[in-house]
């Protein structure tokens, strides 16, 4: 047999095994390990065994997601998403479907100090689905605006999907994170424009809070200024070439505590929770990683990412009728395959295609993760929705799979942008003090 | 998946309280495992301001922060395999399992984990065998010459501790969390 069909064998078997509810990286380390033993010997199989744990996880970069993800959780305990909303609230709450835009604008705000979509989703959900349902706003809309809001969350920096992304394609973390920042922004006004939209064709469907006085809103912008200001800190000590993004998730994890101490929230049980959800986190990202990490060699033997990628070279077609392919092909796998997992298992295959076809790979990252938030709202295993659901005291989940879809539209509207104007991601990554 | 406790959730799944002695002990190690992970993570924390601090204001950065930092990830990550693996944590997708009858689940589930077990136990036995030739080459971290071969038996514990639960759960199931 030759090394591409011992490859295209061992792919089949990894998708089977990861259907059949194997955990992702157990079933890349074992696919990965069967093949590569077969085409290249037990013996440097073994070896493998005994060296490439190691070496991954002897990694400075890694530590980023572990403070991170720690800070999120701190973001998380720490009741400042009640802030943050009450903040967009007072600034957008009486234009039409103002509280649903203002949950936007919130779930934008949290994802900029948590890089999980599913933690935005839940924690600005929490504060922002009792009220919008006390304001008689329909559940398809309230329930569609936190679940595509919170995808947010791996958008905007701190993402967990661009440290992945970086760890398999070598590529700077800290591009990434602001490469994040302007689309991220682009999308939250989209999504207000959605909200817009929905309200205009439906006005009952999101009616206007009332208008705060301006002193009121100042005291809400001021209660919200200390986590704005951590924000900050973190982006600008990135852009500024003050500090690295590791000691940036130090600095941002350090000053979430004393932020969450100052307001009396960390009790023991809170930070016992964070720092076990953390290491829990930071596990399932790593034993994905690991076996993404042994897999790899196997894929490389076979020489399939090569030879993808010179068939891609001889076909006659311009770079963006591809490119169009491979987003269109990770939309329908997002439908069914859960995001960091899919980056882990396409990656490797699609990124030197992508090299080859002359793109900015920072700027694919950006891409690809605008993708990988449309999988999160889509049927049938949107994660988002799931966990929406989980809070929003009993919407079906077929309206809530309707109310994501304008919202979804609005992410396709972005990715097209995206690719229409690559500026809108490169432009703080190319300008940023290294 | 990330779970969707509420903040502040005490661990209430006292998983091993009724358990065999086997179970009870695993993870009770577990847990110590997962709590030397956490305490590791708080001082990563603290360590790193330390240094930039020290950076920026005292003009006095502490030394090898970078080689300490990478260890700190190394020991999280083998402390925490076997916490979140006897809490069902890791990421799994339903597509087929759902479709198929409820033995054929069974026997994927446990053979799952079967499977898992033997790769975990073969990288806790091979980290073994690495730490004899990182010890005769002598090799040490960059800056402060931390001799690397010590921290290769933190592997394979971890590994093992994962393998062990995993070993475990082919015999018998444990309660686990958030079944999205």
């Amino acid at each position: 047999m030759s090394p591409v069909v011992i490859g295209l064998i061992g792919l089949a078997g990894l998708f089977l095994m990861i259907f059949l509810r194997v955990p992702i990286g157990i079933a890349l380390a074992i696919a990965g390990v069967a093949g590569y033993a077969s085409l290249s010997g037990i013996d440097t199989t073994l070896n493998l065994l005994g060296s490439i744990p190691f070496e991954i996880a002897y990694n400075y970069d890694l530590s980023i997601i572990a403070l991170f993800v720690l800070m999120g959780n701190l973001a998380m305990v720490s009741g400042m998403s009640r802030d943050l909303y009450d903040m967009a609230r007072s600034l957008v709450g009486h234009w039409p479907g103002g509280l649903a835009s203002a949950t936007v604008v919130g779930c934008a705000g949290f994802a900029a100090v948590s890089g999980s979509s599913l933690a935005s989703a839940v924690t600005m959900g929490r504060v922002a689905l009792p009220e919008m349902k006390r304001y008689g706003y329909d559940d398809r809309l309230a329930t569609g605006c936190v679940a595509a809001g919170g995808t947010l969350g791996i958008l905007i920096p701190p993402s967990t999907g661009f440290i992945i992304y970086a760890l398999l394609t070598e590529e700077s973390i800290g591009q990434l994170f602001l490469a994040g920042v302007l689309p991220g922004l682009l999308l939250t006004v989209l999504f207000m424009i959605t909200v817009l939209i929905v309200t205009a064709v439906r006005p009952g469907a999101g009616p206007r809070a009332e208008r705060m006085p301006m002193i009121d809103r100042l005291k809400t912008v001021g209660r919200s200024s200390a986590l704005i200001g951590i924000v900050f800190a973190v982006l600008g000590g990135i852009y500024f070439g003050v500090f690295t993004p590791v000691e940036a998730a130090a600095v941002g994890a350090f000053l979430t505590v004393v932020l969450t101490v100052a307001r009396g929230k960390m009790t023991w049980q809170a930070t016992k929770f964070c720092v076990l959800e953390t290491i829990k986190t930071f596990s399932f990202v790593y034993l994905i990683l690991i076996g993404a990490f042994l897999f790899n060699p196997f894929l490389a033997v076979t020489q399939i990412p090569l030879k993808l990628a010179a068939v891609v070279d001889g076909l006659e077609v311009a770079p963006l009728v591809i490119l169009g392919i491979i987003v269109v092909a990770y939309i329908i796998m997002g439908t069914f395959l859960e995001g960091i997992a899919m980056l882990v298992l396409t990656i490797p295959i699609v990124f030197p295609v992508i090299k080859d076809l002359g793109y900015d790979p920072i700027w694919f990252g950006v891409l690809l993760v605008v993708v990988l938030e449309m999988s999160l709202i889509s049927p049938p295993l949107g994660l988002n929705v799931f966990v929406v659901k989980g809070i929003s005291d009993g919407v079906p989940m077929g309206d809530i799979f309707v109310g994501v879809l304008p919202f979804w539209a609005a992410m396709f509207v972005c990715a097209v942008l995206l690719i229409m104007f690559p500026e809108i991601a490169l432009f703080l990554p190319e300008t940023m003090i290294r | 998946m990330p779970s969707d406790s509420s903040p502040g959730a005490p661990d209430s799944k006292s998983v091993g309280a009724n358990g065999n002695i086997l179970v009870r002990v695993t993870h009770l190690s577990v847990t110590a495992s997962a709590a030397v992970a956490g305490v590791v993570l708080v001082a990563l924390m603290f360590l790193t301001v330390a240094d930039v601090i020290g950076r920026y204001f005292f003009s006095s950065p502490l030394n090898g922060v970078f080689d300490l930092t990478q260890f700190a990830v190394l020991i999280m990550t083998f402390l925490s395999f076997a916490y979140c693996g006897f809490r069902g944590a890791h990421v799994m997708i339903e597509l087929l399992y759902d479709r198929i009858p409820k033995g054929a689940q069974f026997v994927c589930r446990r053979g799952a984990n079967a499977l898992g077990a033997v790769l975990f136990a073969v990288i806790a036995w091979r980290s073994v065998i690495q730490s004899f030739d990182v010890r005769e080459f002598n090799e040490t971290s960059q800056l402060l010459t931390i001799p690397f071969w010590p921290f290769y038996y933190v592997v394979a514990f971890g590994a093992g501790l994962f393998a062990l639960v995993l070993a475990i759960k082919t015999f018998v199931d444990l309660p686990e969390e958030g079944d999205e």
